[in-house]
């Protein structure tokens, strides 16, 4: 038996029960989190008020800020000194966000950004919903730019995902989302709290951080001499094609022996086995694409996969949009069905089953 | 193995206390488990309820599903739930609380009828146990979690203001425990 | 003969033209901040925050790290600095559109927060950068590119008074409002730039100073005009003057002791 449910088999460690919120929050920290800014909203509060007494024990800055739109430029100022800086929110919050999303993509300042996605659109309410995956993965705010996704779907990848999220932002110098959701962040389950590794902070080369011994340096998203704007979006386009051959990740379960596919993340891809499991049990070979990254999109795994197995049910917590990077990443040949709900209904796996049935 | 255990009652009646400890005791016991708060309209108007998940695996959907048993602490949440428990359930049932004369419309789901708020106050001296002899009926009757696993988790609480509670929670454990013994008892003696 | 230099361009403003009009207020601003940072000796450590408007490439004039903010962000991006790092010196530059309409929740919050930082706030009553609109210190009765026939205080409430206001948040040591229309006052505008600087270097508060500043280009006006303009039309409007100084309080009470007073000094 695994040590802990989803995402840890070979962890050592003890197990404890724990909020997928705490979990992410407590990764954040030991991930070296050095600063949080952010603003109330359910369903994901526990990640502030968790962090409003934990960040000071490791004598880093908690500051509860007077709205969003000021939470993501804090963030932009802090991590703009090299630190490690995150915030969470959800629908409205994150919306709010976006320009602030769009100037750290444009000014190549990494950083977390965690959204606990609510059900929208509008105020919407507090149920689960996959409904973000489009601002999410597609940029967001304005201009052609990307931020990395990374999709947890267990209070066990909530812990270790900060880790991992600050890893690759400052690799890449550009900001990380972790897509969770209201399920993922309410849900209790055991998680092993130690991190696999130890920050390891890149050496600083572009950080502000006073002028010393060294030519002043500046940050920013605005070229308005000659071609230097296209320029400058090259240079990000040319890391996104890295970020695309480098990062895709997705996790398959009993794809072996599958006939039918199904492809979710998240809160969905979890109700996405048990469906699975009841359709085991009746006979049926089902299996799951689970993608880890959602962008970039692990979808030139999911075609060879799908050479194989040609028969895809893509289930969300949406009326379809992760859809559109399957339906990009497989050939004609393949039958793509879709069973989603949109934003206030949570499939069950009963309803899957009868998805699959129709596959 | 996989069970899938509704709690639900009303706001106060410490009901994700119970939730939190069962999930705690699962993993306690070497199972996987997972614990999920009710969204919904269930959340408003005062009540409250969890899933919690038992399996000796992976588990999927931490969320509400078809649960094979439940504590059910008032009638709301009686009324609302009942109609959809698998067949086959058992049922703890505050019967404080909920009208046990006309409640069951089902006769494929074995309920246990509980005075817990009564025997709470008799037992622990405090309703806020009403949970507690609940879970000790239902521990009782349902043999995946040991009583001791439970009564271990509670000696582990350090919080000097809350070891007086700890007592009177296994004190209300052990009344709980007992009123089901004696119910089945004085059932096989007629 | 020993020739002694008695005036030259400051070390952290770099040399060059500016894209400002001539006439601008921003130049002699420009100036003045770069002075206290050679002053105060910040080069090391200093940040400067740029806005969005006329002052957003100031990363090209003055020779400390910068950073450029969204339009109104500049203090929460100065905030997370400062938080992040408080041994660096943050100063944001801003203009009446970006301090005072579209970034006045984080302006209020931030020096509610009484955050060490040094703000410069450039006044000129109108949008410069986008063309001469209507700001949050259009006078009464100005005209600009969407009040052409004068702002009307019924339909688009009156100019804004930003020293004034700062000075009632506790977070704020320091608040003044100065002009740069000429030498005299330039020299006023200077000692009150200094002092802004001085409440964050001390850990007093936020330092804030105002500046009436000349948008020749957008008044439509010769540089003397706009200059004139400033000194009667906006002192009317905005009177110069110093309205919060705990900064003073704060230095007295935090002196270092006078040498020979320390008990154990041998």
């Amino acid at each position: 038996m695994s040590p802990s449910n989803h995402g840890a088999a070979a962890r050592p460690g003890t197990r404890k029960l724990v909020q997928g919120n705490i979990a992410l929050a407590e990764g954040a920290v030991r991930a070296g989190l050095n600063c949080y800014f952010g603003y109330p909203i359910t369903p994901q509060n526990q990640i502030p008020e968790y962090l409003s007494w934990r960040l000071p024990e490791t004598g880093g800055v908690f500051l509860q800020a007077e709205s969003e739109l000021a939470s993501i430029n804090m963030v932009l100022g802090a991590a703009a000194t090299g630190a490690r800086v995150m915030t969470s929110s959800s629908g409205p919050g994150i919306s709010l966000m976006q320009e602030g999303i769009s100037f750290l993509a444009g000014s190549q300042i990494p950083c977390l950004i965690v959204d606990v996605m609510r059900c929208g659109p509008g105020l919407g309410g507090i149920k689960p919903t996959q409904a973000d995956y489009y601002q999410a993965t597609r940029g967001g705010g304005h201009g052609d730019y990307r931020t990395i996704v990374l999709a947890p779907f267990s209070a066990q990848e909530m812990f270790d995902f900060p880790m991992r999220a600050f890893d690759l932002a400052e690799h890449y110098r550009n900001p990380v989302l972790i897509l969770s959701d209201a399920i993922l962040g309410q849900l209790k389950e055991p998680a092993v709290l130690e991190p696999a590794g130890i920050p390891r902070p890149l050496p600083n080369t572009w950080a502000l951080t006073g002028a010393h011994n060294r030519p002043a340096r500046n940050l920013r998203s605005m070229y308005l001499s000659g071609d230097d704007q296209e320029i400058h979006n090259n240079v990000l386009w040319e890391k996104y094609n890295r970020i695309e051959q480098e990062l895709p990740e997705a996790e398959q379960i009993e794809t072996d022996d599958a006939d039918i596919l199904i492809v979710a993340f998240g809160s969905a891809a979890r109700i996405a086995l048990s469906a699975i499991r009841l359709a085991r049990e009746e006979g049926l070979r089902v299996g799951l694409f689970r993608p880890v990254t959602l962008y970039p999109y692990p979808g030139k795994a999911l075609r060879e996969l799908t050479s194989r197995v040609n028969r895809v049910l893509v289930v969300e917590m949406n009326m379809g949009q992760m859809l559109d990077d399957v339906r990009l990443a497989v050939t004609d040949e393949v039958r793509i069905h879709f069973y989603g709900r949109p934003g206030g209904g949570v499939p069950t796996p009963h309803d899957i089953l009868a998805k699959i049935k129709e596959c | 193995m996989h069970h899938e255990w509704l709690l639900a009652g009303f706001g106060g009646q410490g009901i994700l206390f119970l939730g939190d400890l069962l999930a705690q005791a699962a993993m306690r016991q070497g199972l996987q488990t997972t614990y999920m708060p009710t969204y919904g309209v269930a959340m408003r108007g005062g009540t409250a309820n969890c899933i919690v998940r038992l399996s000796d695996g992976p588990i999927g959907s931490p969320l509400f599903e078809e649960p094979d048993a439940a504590i059910i602490l008032n009638q709301q949440s009686f009324t609302k739930f009942l109609p959809v428990l698998r067949s086959g359930s058992l049922i703890i049932a505050n019967s404080s609380m909920i009208d046990a004369e006309n409640a069951n419309t089902r006769k494929d789901v074995h309920i246990v009828y509980v005075p817990a708020t009564e025997l709470a106050r008799e037992a622990a001296g405090t309703e806020r146990a009403t949970n507690m002899i609940a879970l000790g009926a239902f521990l009782a009757v349902e043999n995946t979690l040991q009583e001791n696993t439970i009564e271990q988790i509670m000696g582990e609480e350090r919080n000097p203001s809350k070891q007086k509670l700890v007592q009177t929670n296994k004190t209300a454990i052990q009344a709980g425990m007992a009123y089901v013994h004696k119910l089945a008892s004085s059932r096989n003696g007629a | 003969m020993v020739m002694k230099q008695v005036f030259g361009r400051p070390e952290t403003l770099c040399d060059g033209a500016t894209h400002y009009c001539g006439g601008c207020g921003h130049g002699v601003a420009h100036r003045l901040v770069a002075e206290a940072l050679d002053h105060f000796g910040l080069h090391d450590k200093a940040v400067g925050v740029a806005p969005a408007g006329c002052s957003v490439m100031l990363y090209d004039y003055f020779d400390v790290d910068t950073i450029e903010s969204a339009h109104g962000r500049a203090l929460a991006v100065a905030t997370g600095m400062k938080r992040a790092n408080p041994s660096l010196f943050v100063f944001t530059y801003q203009g009446d559109g970006d301090l005072a309409s579209i970034g006045m929740c984080e302006t209020i919050h931030t020096a509610n927060r009484g955050e060490k930082i040094t703000v410069v706030f450039i006044n000129n009553a109108v949008y410069g950068m986008t063309g001469g609109q209507m700001a949050p210190t259009t006078l009464p009765g100005q005209k600009t590119t969407t009040t052409p026939l004068g702002r009307s205080t019924a339909t688009e409430g009156a100019p804004i008074k930003m020293a004034e206001l700062m000075a009632g948040f506790d977070g704020v040591a320091y608040s003044e409002r100065v002009a740069v229309y000429d030498a005299r006052h330039v020299l006023r505008a200077r000692k009150a730039i200094y002092r802004a600087f001085e409440s964050q270097i001390h850990q007093a508060g936020m330092g804030f100073v105002e500046v009436l500043s000349p948008c020749v280009t957008n008044l439509k006006m010769s540089p003397e005009k706009a200059q004139a303009w400033v000194a009667e039309e906006m002192c009317a409007a905005f009177p110069l003057g110093l309205f919060k100084d705990t900064l003073s309080q704060y230095e007295k009470e935090n002196a270092p002791a006078v040498e020979g007073s320390d008990a154990h000094a041998s």
